[in-house]
C-alpha cells in the first residue's frame, strides 16, 4: 500500500532489506545455544558445580547475605514476614493416632516441652523461637542444622547449628564434603560441627539437616536471595548515591555569579558564615541579607541564581521499584505485599 | 510495600500469593523437621515411662496446626468460620491452635464462664440474656458487602 501511494506521487519506495550474509546463529538448531556477542557471555558450570558450588562460593553468597540483612531494610522485612506470617504463634502439635487418650497427653506434653526453654540445649530458646529462627535460616542460608541431643538427666534437647558452623575442618585426613560425611551411594553419614573451639563429627541420625533443595544431588542449602543478591546491592548502592546527591542540592541556596570569576568578601553572600558561628566585632551581614527577607543590593557584576534541584526524579524512583520487584521475584513474595 | 495502587481484588490475589509462599516454608519447617523432632521427643518421653504408649497404634501419626492465613477479609473469614464450626466442618482443634490457644482451655473457660452466668442470674435475678453482651446465636458478624466495581477493575475484565 505505501509503495503503491509512492509510485503514485513518483518517488521510488523505501523498502528495508536485511544485509545479504547475515545468517541467524544456532547450534543444533538452538539459537539459545549459540554465543553471540549481541548478549553477555555466560561461562558454563557444570551440573554439580551448580548443585554444590564450592564452600568459598556457598560461604561468600552467605556472608553477602547476612551483610545485608543488617543493612538493607528490605531483607529483614522479608524475613519479618516470613517470621510473622510463616510461624506466628508457633506450629502446633497435635498427635493423631486412633488412641484419644494419648492423642490428648501426647499433644500436653510435647507442648509443655517445647513451651519451654529447656527444650534448647543452651536453655535460650522455646521451640516456638526456634521456630522462628528455623524459618529465617532456611531463607537467608537456604539450610539449618537441628542436633537432637540428651541432658545429663535424658530430657531431649535441641541444639541450632547455623550453615557456618558445618564445614571442612581444614584438616587434611577430614574427608568430608564441606562438612558432610557421604557414603559411596551419595547418602550423608554425619556432619562435622565447629563448636567454638572444636571439630565434632555428629552421626546423621542425631542431625535433622534441613535445607531448601533447588537440585538432585544438592548436599549443602543456597541462600534464596543468592539469584538478587547483585540486585540488591545495586539498590543499596544507588541509594546511597542519590541520598549523598540530594544532600549536596540541598546544601545549596544559590550562586552567585560574578563577571570577574574571583569571591570577594562583599557582596550579598560574600559574609556568609555559619549560623553557629560566634561573631565577634563584625556584624555577620551576609547571613542577615540572605535569610532576614530585607531588600539586599548585588555588588557590581554580581547575579544571583537560587538553585532548585529535581532529584530525586520519579524515574529513579521507578528504576528502585525495579530492583526490589527482582529481589521479591527470586523469593516468590510479591512485591505490593 | 506499595499496595496502595491495587484494587480489593487485586490485593486479595496478592495477599493469597504470599500466604502459598508462607505455606510452602511452613511445609518445609513441618515435614522436614518438626514432625522428627515430635517422634523423637514423643519416643523418649514414652522411653522414659513419661508418657504411656497408645493401644493399637504407634505414636508416631501427628498433623500441625498453622497460624491464621493472612488476609484482608477478616471478617469475611470469622463469619465462614463460625458457620464451619457450627457445621462441623471446622474442629474446634484447627480453630483454637490457629490462634495459639489450647482448644481445651479454651472451651474449659468457656464453660466456666456458662457456670458463673448461671450461679450470677440466680444470685442477682437478672436473665442470662440480659447479662450476655449479645443472645447466644445471634448473628453477630454481619458479611460486608462486596466492593463496587472500579473503572480500573471493569477495564482490566
Amino acid at each position: 500500500m505505501a509503495r503503491t501511494t509512492a509510485k503514485a506521487k513518483g518517488r521510488k519506495a523505501i523498502v528495508p532489506q536485511l544485509p545479504a550474509k547475515v545468517a541467524v546463529q544456532a547450534v543444533d538448531g538452538f539459537e539459545s545455544a549459540a554465543y553471540t556477542r549481541d548478549r553477555s557471555i555466560v561461562w558454563s558450570a557444570t551440573p554439580d558445580q551448580s548443585a554444590n558450588p564450592s564452600s568459598f562460593t556457598r560461604a561468600e553468597i552467605l556472608r553477602l547475605s547476612r551483610y545485608l540483612v543488617n543493612n538493607f531494610s528490605l531483607v529483614e522485612r522479608v524475613l519479618t514476614a516470613i517470621e510473622c506470617y510463616g510461624v506466628g504463634a508457633g506450629l502446633i502439635a497435635n498427635a493423631s493416632t486412633t488412641d484419644s487418650d494419648f492423642n490428648h497427653q501426647a499433644s500436653q506434653a510435647f507442648d509443655k516441652w517445647g513451651n519451654s526453654v529447656f527444650c534448647s540445649a543452651n536453655n535460650q530458646y522455646t521451640l516456638y523461637e526456634q521456630q522462628k529462627l528455623i524459618a529465617r535460616e532456611l531463607i537467608l542460608a537456604g539450610e539449618i542444622f537441628i542436633v537432637l541431643v540428651k541432658a545429663a538427666t535424658g530430657y531431649p534437647q535441641l541444639t541450632l547449628v547455623s550453615s557456618e558452623n558445618v564445614r571442612h575442618s581444614g584438616d587434611k585426613k577430614d574427608d568430608s564434603i564441606d562438612g558432610l560425611y557421604v557414603d559411596d551411594y551419595g547418602k550423608v553419614t554425619a556432619y562435622n560441627i565447629f563448636s567454638g573451639k572444636t571439630y565434632q563429627k555428629v552421626d546423621a541420625g542425631n542431625v535433622i539437616h534441613l535445607l531448601r533443595h533447588k537440585n538432585i544431588g544438592q548436599l549443602r542449602g543456597i541462600g534464596s536471595f543468592a539469584a538478587s543478591l547483585n540486585s540488591m546491592r545495586d539498590h543499596k548502592d544507588c541509594m546511597l548515591l542519590e541520598k549523598k546527591a540530594v544532600k549536596v542540592h540541598s546544601s545549596l541556596a544559590l550562586v552567585v555569579e560574578k563577571t570577574g570569576g574571583e569571591a570577594t568578601n562583599g557582596g550579598i553572600a560574600g559574609e556568609l558564615m555559619g549560623a553557629n558561628v560566634s561573631v565577634t566585632g563584625k556584624p555577620n551581614v551576609g547571613l542577615e541579607r540572605a535569610f532576614g527577607g530585607a531588600v539586599t543590593y548585588l555588588e557590581k557584576g554580581e547575579k544571583v541564581t537560587p538553585i532548585s534541584s529535581d532529584r530525586s526524579t520519579s524515574g529513579f524512583q521507578a528504576f528502585l521499584e525495579l530492583l526490589v520487584r527482582d529481589v521479591c521475584l527470586n523469593i516468590s513474595i510479591p512485591y505490593e505485599f | 510495600m506499595n499496595s496502595e495502587k491495587l484494587t480489593g481484588t487485586a490485593i486479595r490475589f496478592v495477599l493469597n500469593d504470599a500466604a502459598f509462599a508462607f505455606r510452602d516454608i511452613q511445609d518445609r519447617i513441618i515435614d522436614g523437621g518438626l514432625t522428627r523432632i515430635y517422634s523423637w521427643v514423643i519416643a523418649s518421653f514414652i522411653k522414659d515411662g513419661k508418657l504411656p504408649s497408645p493401644v493399637n497404634d504407634l505414636p508416631w501419626p501427628v498433623s500441625f496446626t498453622r497460624p491464621l492465613s493472612i488476609t484482608v477479609d477478616q471478617t469475611r473469614v470469622s463469619s465462614a468460620e463460625i458457620q464451619l464450626l457450627q457445621n462441623s466442618l471446622l474442629t474446634y482443634a484447627d480453630f483454637w491452635n490457629a490462634r495459639g490457644k489450647d482448644w481445651r482451655e479454651e472451651l474449659r473457660q468457656h464453660a466456666k464462664e456458662e457456670q458463673f452466668l448461671d450461679e450470677l442470674s440466680k444470685e442477682t435475678g437478672v436473665s442470662v440474656n440480659r447479662l450476655r453482651a449479645l443472645p447466644a446465636g445471634s448473628a453477630s458478624i454481619q458479611e460486608p458487602a462486596p466492593e463496587p466495581e472500579t473503572e480500573q477493575t471493569a477495564r482490566a475484565a
